[in-house]
């Protein structure tokens, strides 16, 4: 079967299988007992097994074979999940992972013997019929001289079976070649001809038979009323049925020339009777295909679709949603009240498809969270910790492509716990707390924002240490006395390259600090926060917008071009009098409610001239992780819906521009990060 | 005029309901639902009332075998293909108690598909 076009569902849907076996494992690994995880686990090796076989991946199928072998062993508990059991089981799925990717890849295989030989001895035990049929399909060729005899005893029941219209038939059965499991096969055939009378003799033995001790040919003695064209049709109505002899066998017998008498009236009584039957039943198929085509076609709830081509439909509601703003700013007094009507529908109609566009974009973070409790049982054990996993808001849905770039950050925030903020079991101990800590993994929704936080009931942030490190590294003057405020710790931390890391382990490693979660998030268009209590544990809070492709954003202009700010940074609009502006340390500042906000002229941010002229400037506020600042805008044009496009790759990350929009004229506009505009001033300045 | 015989394909894997969808159509079958649990299945056999049924065994929240039972409970002449994988041979023996006319072994062989297909139809 040509398989290849299956080939992008079967990545998807063995990735699924993958991620479930893992978890399950754990769920085994907690709970030794947990019958549910091992029959799931089952089933999904051996849908994932049957599924590779399908697409001819042999290597895959066998591996998984091997898997399922066990997982069948500790299914009926033949084996117990010990922890060297359930080790293996992680690493031969680790291998699974690898021989999957390196599959699909077309690269070169992994070479699993190790893991194998463990999995092997393991099963060794196992006497299934897997190796039975084994045996038995290479036994194929040789064509077995097959008869069957009737013995005294068979003769005697034969006899007195003639007496009431039953004639023995000889009935050889040869199955097709490659026939898969050729006990149930012949099961099938028993099954069929114990409807039209009495097996009393087969050849092979029924033991044999049963362990498919034979080749492909079979015989049995059947006693019957039926006629041999029905006992040829009956078994040849069965599946893998190559050839079937069925001969009467002549028995010294007065009464056996009447047996065929009344047979064939039967027969031909059951045939009639079939025969109406027939055209009913085809009459209530035929109103079955009809009501199948009016309700059936549909009925299936989900389908997959490529990721491409909802992009590309994310992006058709894009560039509708600027047709529709280019619509809505036509001047109403140009139209009939017809034209005016349409157009509010419109736009309701064009809003409803933006956000039913949006919400196919929306996947569960449980994605993402189903790789943690396999990572942190690995960090857990790596460092001697004992920790429980709680994750909460699975179920939380964000934009796709948040899901896709979420994780890695995730994951540094766990490792970050491990590593940091979870103590040693002694010291928990000594400490008065349960020796097993805590780490929670929770999502929620929260206004327009999806929430994600990390927390773990370890130490906190100390203080001290962190003053100490921050003092080495130059982040504090060496003179610096006392001890750092938390607040002032948790800048630290978002430094680049800070590390309270005395030695270098596996998990965290060094280097890669909370900077760089930090940037990340943000180019996300969310932002971080950290609340640590010493002594109690530390909760990183993420907050994310809920999709990325379109925003709110405030259109201003500078220097004669358009350019959007995103409206949820945006706090408030002010005019501001020349005369209120102040000058602290070189920087302009303007006094907003008693508090000190800097002032950027964004023409000068941009590197544009100043060209400013009158007493009044326009001023926006804006904020980033709580702190406002104020550009200098030469006008407003007001708020719209923008589609993100990203700035091509040939571009590069630009300062201060994160990237631009069609606007509804056609015009571009550059959609600015105010932050790094501070930034880049604040270090032009400094 | 013959029209096709319409089919319930039930499988737990996406990919395997996608595989036999393809095989059944492109030989003259109407695929009338899919089903991907047995529970799934014995609904959607009642709604649909489809000529045919391809059955998986091992699935979640109802396992094939039990849908076997109730589809036949509410249609004795229901008209069920098994399908299994090498090493399930108590299953479908069960199966085939239960009530299931034919059974077919993953891999699946197109070829062996269809006639089973026509085999249980006829």
């Amino acid at each position: 079967m040509d398989a290849s076009e299956f080939r992008d569902v079967f990545a998807v849907e063995a990735q699924e299988y993958l991620q479930a076996l893992n978890k399950d494992l754990l769920r085994l690994e907690s709970n030794p007992n947990d019958r549910a995880a091992l029959n799931d686990m089952f089933r999904a090796a051996h849908s994932l097994k049957g599924m590779s076989s399908t697409m001819g991946y042999q290597e895959l199928a066998d591996f998984t074979h091997q898997i399922e072998s066990v997982l069948d062993l500790l299914r009926v508990g033949e084996l117990s999940p010990s922890s060297s059991v359930v080790n293996i089981l992680f690493g031969a799925f680790d291998d699974l992972q690898r021989l999957l990717e390196a599959t699909l890849s077309d690269g070169a295989l992994p070479d699993l013997a190790d893991t194998k030989a463990k999995l092997r001895d393991m099963v060794v035990k196992q006497d299934s019929e897997q190796n039975d049929e084994a045996r038995s399909t290479q036994a194929s060729g040789e064509h077995l001289e097959i008869d069957v005899e009737l013995d005294d005893y068979d003769r005697e029941v034969a006899q007195q079976a003639a007496l009431e219209g039953y004639v023995p038939y000889k009935i050889f059965i040869t199955l097709r070649q490659k026939t898969l499991l050729k006990s149930v096969r012949v099961y099938t055939v028993f099954q069929a001809l114990e409807n039209l009378g009495t097996i009393i003799k087969c050849n092979p033995s029924a033991q044999d038979l049963e362990n498919e001790q034979f080749d492909r040919v079979f015989g049995v003695i059947l006693l019957t009323q039926a006629d041999k064209g029905t006992i040829k049709k009956t078994v040849e109505n069965i599946s893998e049925i190559e050839n079937v002899l069925a001969e009467p066998i002549i028995i010294d017998l007065p009464a056996a020339e009447q047996s065929a008498e009344p047979s064939a009236v039967n027969t031909a009584a059951a045939e009639a009777a079939a025969g109406k039957d027939a055209k009913r039943v085809a009459k209530e198929q035929q109103d079955r295909v009809f009501q199948g085509y009016s309700r059936g076609l549909y009925s299936d709830r989900f389908i997959r679709v490529e990721t491409e081509r909802l992009d590309s439909l994310v992006n058709l509601v894009g560039e509708l949603v600027i047709s529709k703003t280019q619509v809505l700013e036509i001047n109403p007094e140009q139209l009939t009240d017809t034209a005016k009507n349409a157009i509010v529908q419109l736009d309701r109609v064009t809003t409803d498809l933006q956000y039913a566009t949006m919400k196919l974009r929306m996947v569960p973070i449980k994605q993402v969270f189903d790789r943690f409790p396999r990572l942190v049982r690995d960090f857990a054990q790596a460092v001697g910790k004992n920790i429980n996993l709680e994750i909460q808001g699975e179920d939380t849905e964000m934009d796709r492509s948040l899901v896709n770039q979420i994780g890695d950050p995730l994951v540094h925030l766990i490792r970050n716990s491990i590593d940091h903020g979870i103590e040693t079991t002694q010291k928990r101990i000594a400490a008065g707390k349960p020796a097993e800590a805590t780490l929670r993994l929770s999502a929620f929704h929260e206004g327009g924002h999806v929430i994600i936080q990390v927390f773990d009931d370890g130490h906190g942030f100390e203080l001290d240490r962190i003053t100490k490190i921050a003092i080495e590294r130059g982040s504090l003057p060496a003179d610096f006395d006392g001890v750092v405020t938390m607040e002032q710790a948790i800048e630290i931390v978002f430094q680049p390259g800070f590390s309270t890391n005395e030695v270098v382990t596996d998990l965290s490693g060094r280097g890669v600090g909370m900077d760089v979660v930090k940037s990340t998030v943000e180019g996300l268009g969310g932002h971080v926060e950290i609340e640590s209590s010493p002594g109690e544990g530390t909760c990183v809070t993420i907050k994310l917008p809920l999709t990325l492709a379109i925003i709110k954003a405030l259109l201003i202009t500078c220097s004669n071009q358009v350019y959007a700010l995103p409206i949820q940074s945006v706090r408030e609009n002010l005019l501001v009098a020349s005369s209120q502006i102040q000058t602290v340390s070189q920087q302009s500042v303007i006094v907003l409610r008693n508090e000190v906000l800097p002032l950027v002229d964004l023409a000068e941010a941009l590197g544009f001239e100043q060209h400013h002229h009158g007493d009044t400037y326009t001023v926006i506020v804006t904020e980033s992780h709580g702190e406002k600042a104020g550009f200098i805008v030469d006008d407003i044009v007001g708020q719209q819906e923008i589609v993100i496009k990203s700035l091509s790759d040939f571009l590069g990350n630009v300062r201060g521009i994160s990237g631009a929009t069609v606007l509804g004229n056609g015009e571009v506009a550059l959609i600015l990060d105010h932050s790094t505009l501070i930034k880049g001033r604040n270090d032009a300045v400094g | 005029m013959q029209l096709a015989k319409t089919v319930l394909i039930t499988d737990d894997t996406a990919f395997m309901r996608m595989t036999l969808r393809n095989v059944i159509q492109k030989n003259g079958f109407t695929v009338v639902g899919e089903a991907a649990d047995g529970e799934e299945a014995v609904n959607k056999y009642r709604e649909l009332r489809p000529d045919l049924v391809t059955m998986d065994i091992t699935m979640p929240k109802m396992d094939g075998i039990t849908a076997i039972k109730e589809i036949m409970k509410f249609d004795s002449n229901a008209r069920i293909i098994v399908c299994s994988a090498m090493g399930q041979k108590p299953m479908v023996i069960e199966a085939l108690n239960a009530g299931a006319r034919d059974f077919l072994v993953k891999p699946f062989d197109a070829q062996r598909v269809v006639e089973a297909l026509h085999k249980a139809s006829s």
